[in-house]
């Protein structure tokens, strides 16, 4: 009896386990993959590899992907910046002001979240061709375009984590003879933080993967590193594509690291 | 007054919409008072006490802050202190951060800021807290926290929206007496605002009763407990037992002949709203006698004992008059705890100095 007992207690548990475990093989066996895959020697793609080699690294570095690489980083941290000051700009907006058109003003900050992301990027190619602005095309036109792409992100962590600070905190501060800039300052901006932070990273991951806005954005000379691969691909896989993947993934996950430790935003992501 | 109060409204009024929140609001509050604005919920007095903190526009009438008017000054302008009914203490910062923000904003030199701050931790029993964060202290400490930082700013104005209503009941009665001896050490001037009459009664100098959007009336403890000029005043604070009733003679030595609806003749003590021919008593329940019926003389009401209800340190009767009515009388309990009992003839003393005559509006 007590043996059947302990089996029906525990059965539930191991099958709980067992599904986690496998949610999280599905996730990250296809890395592994290519985490070992990028350290074959073979010209060919081999899992398992016969043979080790650091070659495909060294085969990165060289100017055809370090350029793309470089566009790509900085493209991903000027939006980034960008769409978090004017997102924030339009949390604050629509979180702590009643205006006509306000209601408008919050369905155009999340609309491009609902408009597929290529057919924004064919509007604002044509866009530039019809007002003679092709010239913008390359970095100006990708920044404007990765900057609009990921704003709602941010206005929505911000939206959210404003709603969570208790007006009376701010009431105090002025009480105590702060103006309006330094209750901002010391007070609103150290509390919303985390979502600041949370739809900074947010945007830079974004923009940092985007290929259907960069598509039609890039010109010769100026392209970004999703843009790279997909131009690689043409010509078929290669263990080197496994490299670039992997380094890319270090960039993304450093990046997000070092915006987790300044402002902390898994506590926006899961609670304090 | 000779000299400038410290807080003067003038004909203060707020309206939100079409809701008159406060209506015509005068008071004053002069130098190192202790001033109570005591009233239900919703009755303006947070609202009142915005205003002179400047977080609500007042829609007609002046605030005055030392004689000069704030009613186009910001908060950050204005000189008050306000400490929160929720506290509102800043959560990333320390104990320390906290006090010492007002004094930062009004950028005091580094050492007279350490002495000021230290000096408030200490007067509010804090010292050794100052790089504790917000939420690791209990809410009793929380609130000395909130009050040190208000009052190391040295403020024309110390306002209290409801500070104590958090705590639980021991420590809320022992946190009033600790306040008003800080606030009479201070000498700061203050405005408390509460719904809780044992409060507003223990602590201030003066109170002002206010409902629907107006008060109803200003004085010391004693005049409003003793003479309150509303039937609003005497039911909102202590017991009261309300008696209809019709005039029959005014006279000019301030009393009057009265008859209750149930036939009993009364003189009562007329008071400053008695107007209009829908009037009443009032008279608390510890202000009525009871004595053996055998005592009966002419200022004397016969009744029955219809409720004891023993209290501790006091015996509550219900007492049926003759004329149908039944009120309340508080008696200490004496010898025998309970005095009268059920179906118990007694005679009730109601004097006139105690029944007070109010318009029933």
């Amino acid at each position: 009896m007590p043996v059947q007992r302990m089996i029906k207690r525990a059965l539930p548990r191991a099958a709980f386990t067992l599904v986690v475990m496998a949610i999280y093989a599905f996730m990250f066996l296809p890395i592994a993959v290519v985490l070992v895959t990028s350290v074959g020697a073979s010209r060919y793609l081999e899992f398992p590899p016969r043979a080790l080699s650091l070659r495909w690294y060294q085969a990165v570095l060289v100017k055809d992907w370090i350029e793309p690489a470089r566009v790509s980083f900085n493209l991903a941290l000027v939006s980034a910046a960008i769409a978090t000051l004017l997102g924030s700009a339009g949390a604050f907006a629509i979180v702590r002001h009643r205006f006509l058109g306000r209601d408008a003003i919050a369905a155009l900050l999340h609309s491009p979240l609902a408009i597929p992301s290529i057919v924004a990027g064919v509007a604002i190619l044509q866009f530039f061709t019809v007002v003679g602005a092709k010239w913008l095309l390359g970095f100006p036109a990708l920044l404007l375009a990765h900057a609009m792409e990921t704003i709602p992100f941010v206005t929505r962590t911000v939206s959210v984590s404003l709603l969570g600070v208790d007006r009376t905190l701010e009431q105090a501060a002025m009480n105590l003879g702060a103006r309006r800039w330094q209750t901002l300052r010391h007070v609103t901006l150290p509390l919303i933080k985390p979502g600041l932070f949370a739809g900074a990273a947010f945007a830079f991951v974004i923009s940092f993967n985007n290929v259907n806005l960069s598509l039609f954005l890039v010109r010769p000379g100026v392209i970004t590193l999703p843009i790279r691969i997909m131009n690689f691909l043409e010509f078929g896989v290669a263990p080197v594509l496994a490299a670039v993947n992997i380094l890319s993934l270090a960039a993304v996950l450093v990046v997000v690291a070092v915006a987790e430790r300044v402002g902390g935003f898994t506590k926006f992501l899961y609670g304090q | 007054m000779a000299t400038i109060p410290d807080v003067e409204l003038r004909g203060v009024t707020k309206r939100f919409g079409s809701v008159e929140a406060v209506r015509d609001v005068s008071l004053q509050i002069s130098r190192g008072e202790f001033f109570t604005l005591l009233g239900p919920s919703g009755c303006g007095k947070s609202t009142t006490l915005n205003m002179i903190a400047g977080f609500v526009d007042p829609t007609d009438g002046l605030v005055f802050l030392r004689g000069e008017c704030v009613n186009y000054r910001p908060p950050f302008e204005r000189n008050t202190a306000m400490v929160f009914q929720n506290y509102a203490l800043f959560p990333h910062m320390t104990v320390w951060d906290n006090v010492a923000f007002g004094l930062r904003m009004r950028r005091v030199s580094a050492g007279e800021l350490r002495r000021r701050v230290d000096e408030a931790l200490e007067k509010v029993r804090l010292a050794g807290f100052e790089s504790r964060f917000p939420r690791q202290l209990s809410g009793g400490q929380q609130q000395r926290v909130a009050l040190a930082r208000a009052i190391v700013t040295r403020p024309a104005v110390l306002l209290l929206d409801e500070p104590l209503s958090n705590l639980d009941l021991k420590l809320r009665e022992a946190m009033r007496l600790e306040l008003k001896a800080l606030q009479r050490e201070l000498g700061v001037t203050t405005l408390y605002v509460t719904h809780d009459q044992s409060e507003a009664l223990v602590m201030s100098d003066r109170i002002a009763v206010m409902n629907h959007g107006r008060i109803e009336q200003l004085g010391t403890a004693v005049d409003i407990y003793e003479r309150p000029a509303t039937p609003f005043v005497a039911s909102f604070i202590g017991t009261t037992n309300f008696l209809r009733v019709r005039a029959v003679e005014m006279w000019t030595d301030g009393r009057a002949s009265v008859v209750t609806a149930g036939g009993l003749a009364l003189e009562a003590t007329v008071g400053s709203s008695a107007e209009g021919d829908r009037l009443m008593v009032a008279i608390r329940p510890e202000k009525i006698q009871l004595l053996s019926p055998a005592l009966t003389d002419e200022g004397f009401h016969r009744g029955v004992v219809v409720h004891a209800i023993y209290l501790g340190s006091m015996v509550r009767y219900i007492v049926a008059l003759d004329g149908g009515e039944e009120i309340a009388v508080d008696q200490v309990s004496g010898d025998n705890a309970v005095t009268w009992t059920k179906g118990n003839q007694v005679a009730v003393r109601l004097s006139p100095q105690h029944c007070l005559l109010m318009s029933d509006r």
